[in-house]
């Protein structure tokens, strides 16, 4: 292990050599009028390929549309944003030699989308730091997210503690007679974080649990998990993973007739449920939610709620993934915009400082948040009382209130 | 029971694929990596024809089947055969599986579909224990096309040819049997077969990409402990490993099924080198 860290070390020293003569472009690198000024550029290194490419494709086209948005509107101070995406394959050491390779070149960019999951932003973070340069994701584990080591990283999602505090109140609210909860996760990174960050709100909030977990990579029925947790009687049932394993856990679930309620954590929420199970599969089926994801009509919703969502719609009317997910990419290009318009510069010092004490959190180009940044907490800090179990399905891309199946 | 169903339906989808390895190796001699892959093709075409052209399922069932015939063709004539005899088949077959994934990537994305059966897939009570219709379908389709195969082997004149050919390619050559279209043969048919049961397996499983890779590794152990080359050994051994996985789940922890899968895998190999029902073959060395 001694011999990739030393190289890894001196590959960063190297890049930083080449990064520091860089610096961020800001608007007094502008010349002439605004056709002329120099773009604003948001650099995305995410999985475009991979397990995780659909989600990637519509967080990417997201921002693209934000981009778009916000150029249409005169830009930012005049620069018109420019969006740059790199695949990495959701490796994260692809990810790093791109970013490396990125910044050696000569240009840095003014934000960087590093990852789309926390695994390959944790990989960048170290040269982003020595680079100083700015970087806004998903990412959501903590250890991704601390300020005291990555002050130039923000995440637009709440932490994945705060997703399990989130869920145990939502729980609470709609099942205050539960005591006893099972628990069926995948058993990879994101499944094991996700059960120790809800084990530790469950346990804080006094449920027992009885937990088992599953390989995502080759089950194809989850009978017998579900079987085992059935034979320890909880009155609830918690549910997370990502694809094919959410049905097989619908499916297994309406096989042996258990009809405990089921809630779906925040990766589960971010399954097309409905196309994946049928409705019976899905009866007592929640999923985590916030409040300002809940149905509105879309003629109640804000500018830019439908400049995206008529975007994005697909051709079939129906979205295959969750509308959220095209809404990050979205809000990624308007918390930057919001930053630098507040900073009144483009340098990575200003905008943060801006992020950190952001004059209008709820601004009506956000279409999620609220972003209440703070030196301390770069992620979006969760309301815990906007958390709740929303109905699997959708309606216009929001989900739909709890028990409803049609809008 | 419920969970005697799930276990044994989860066997045959291994059985399954574990048969159509069988089908290459008897004629050809050689493990055919790729195969997962083609069942994954599969998997799609029936969606394509089923869910997204609102074909018949009958149309799905053949179209699967032809196309995957035609996948296990072209992977025979353009990355197999021709290296045949350099021993890479390790290489190319797996590398056929990559370009195959990537192309079904291209065509459909890595979105999650669920495809519709081509049968009544309502749960039923069976024996005190619940099971849906693909399950007992997928069951069934298991034990006869390894009775049938097994049944073609053993009493057809072209049968006896292809384990001829497996036998020994020159002296069955010599013999005056068609070697090349026997293998070609071998992969056509083992295609077909893959897409036939991939109509059923995929609303089971649902369609993505890595769904062949997900199984892969499970039929390969129950290929090689029902004894590489016997159709009945593989269908036995997928149907062992399909319990083995479930019960593992159900009372070890899924962290231990592979440990444990795999432990067999090498209790087998240093206890039965032929597997279950291989038999022995005198080497001159």
């Amino acid at each position: 292990m001694r011999h990739p860290t030393a190289i890894a070390a001196c590959a960063v020293a190297l890049a930083s050599l080449g990064i520091a003569a860089c610096g961020s472009s800001s608007p007094s690198t502008s010349s002439g009028g605004s056709s002329t000024k120099t773009p604003f550029t948001v650099l995305a290194i995410v999985a475009s390929s991979g397990p995780l490419a659909a989600v990637t494709a519509s967080e990417m086209q997201g921002m693209a549309e934000g981009a778009k948005y916000v150029n249409a509107h005169g830009g930012i101070d005049g620069h018109k944003v420019q969006v740059i995406v790199k695949n990495d394959n959701d490796d994260p050491t692809t990810a790093a030699t791109i970013l490396q390779s990125y910044l050696s070149g000569g240009s840095a960019p003014n934000v960087v989308y590093a990852g789309t999951t926390s695994t390959e932003t944790y990989a960048m973070e170290p040269i982003l730091t020595q680079a100083k340069v700015l970087s806004q994701q998903t990412a959501t584990s903590d250890q991704t997210m601390d300020p005291a080591k990555f002050p130039y990283a923000f995440s637009l999602a709440s932490s994945s503690a705060d997703f399990g505090f989130e869920l145990a109140h939502a729980i609470k609210a709609r099942y205050p007679n539960v005591k006893k909860i099972g628990m069926l996760l995948g058993n990879d990174v994101t499944g094991s974080s996700n059960l120790h960050n809800e084990l530790l709100a469950l346990h804080q909030e006094g449920y027992s649990t009885v937990v088992k977990q599953y390989d995502p990579t080759n089950t194809v029925n989850m009978t017998p998990q579900l079987e085992a947790l059935r034979a320890q009687n909880p009155q609830l049932l918690i549910a997370g993973g990502f694809g094919a394993p959410a049905g097989y856990i619908l499916k297994g679930r309406a096989q042996i007739g258990w009809n405990v309620p089921l809630v779906g954590d925040a990766s589960f929420s971010s399954n097309p449920l409905p196309s994946m199970a049928s409705a019976s599969e899905l009866q007592g089926v929640s999923v985590l939610s916030t409040q300002n994801q809940v149905y509105v009509p879309l003629n109640k919703h804000s500018q830019a709620f439908q400049t995206l969502y008529k975007a994005v719609l697909p051709s079939s009317g129906t979205f295959a993934v969750p509308f959220l997910l095209y809404a990050f990419g979205w809000d990624d290009i308007m918390v930057a915009k919001a930053a630098a318009t507040q900073a009144g510069s483009f340098t990575t010092a200003a905008m943060v400082h801006a992020l950190e004490n952001l004059k209008d959190p709820t601004a009506p180009d956000f279409l999620l948040g609220p972003y209440h940044y703070t030196a301390s907490t770069h992620t979006a800090i969760a309301d815990l009382n906007a958390a709740v179990l929303v109905s699997p399905y959708t309606k216009d891309g929001q989900s739909l209130p709890f028990g409803q199946t049609t809008g | 029971m419920t969970l005697v169903w799930a276990a044994l339906s989860q066997g045959a989808i291994f059985a399954l694929l574990a048969i159509t390895y069988n089908v290459v190796y008897t004629s050809v001699g050689v493990f055919n990596f790729a195969q997962g892959a083609i069942l994954t093709l599969g998997t799609y075409i029936s969606y394509w024809v089923v869910d997204e052209h609102n074909l018949s399922p009958i149309l799905g069932v053949l179209a699967a089947a032809v196309v995957c015939a035609a996948a296990g063709a072209l992977e025979a004539r353009v990355v197999l055969l021709p290296r045949l005899r350099e021993h890479a088949e390790l290489l190319t077959t797996v590398g056929a599986a990559t370009v195959l994934i990537g192309i079904m990537v291209l065509v459909w994305t890595e979105n999650v579909r669920q495809s519709t059966s081509p049968i009544n897939s309502s749960l039923y009570t069976v024996l005190g224990g619940r099971a849906d219709g693909d399950q007992l379908f997928l069951i069934g389709l298991a034990i006869v096309m390894t009775v049938g195969l097994a049944l073609w082997y053993r009493f057809t004149l072209r049968g006896r040819a292809s384990l001829a050919v497996a036998e020994n390619r020159r002296a069955a050559e010599l013999r005056g049997i068609n070697v090349r279209a026997k293998s070609y043969g071998a992969f056509i048919l083992a295609g077909a077969l893959s897409g036939v049961a991939a109509a059923f397996i995929g609303p089971e499983t649902y369609v993505y990409p890595e769904l062949g890779n997900s199984l892969v590794l499970i039929a390969f152990v129950a290929f090689v402990l029902g004894g590489s080359g016997s159709l009945v050994g593989g269908t036995v051994g997928g149907l062992v490993l399909g319990r083995v996985d479930a019960y593992a789940a159900r009372y070890v922890g899924t962290l231990y099924t592979n440990t444990i899968i795999l432990g067999l895998l090498l209790a087998t190999l240093i206890m039965l080198p032929n597997g279950l029902f291989g038999s022995r073959r005198v080497r001159t060395i």
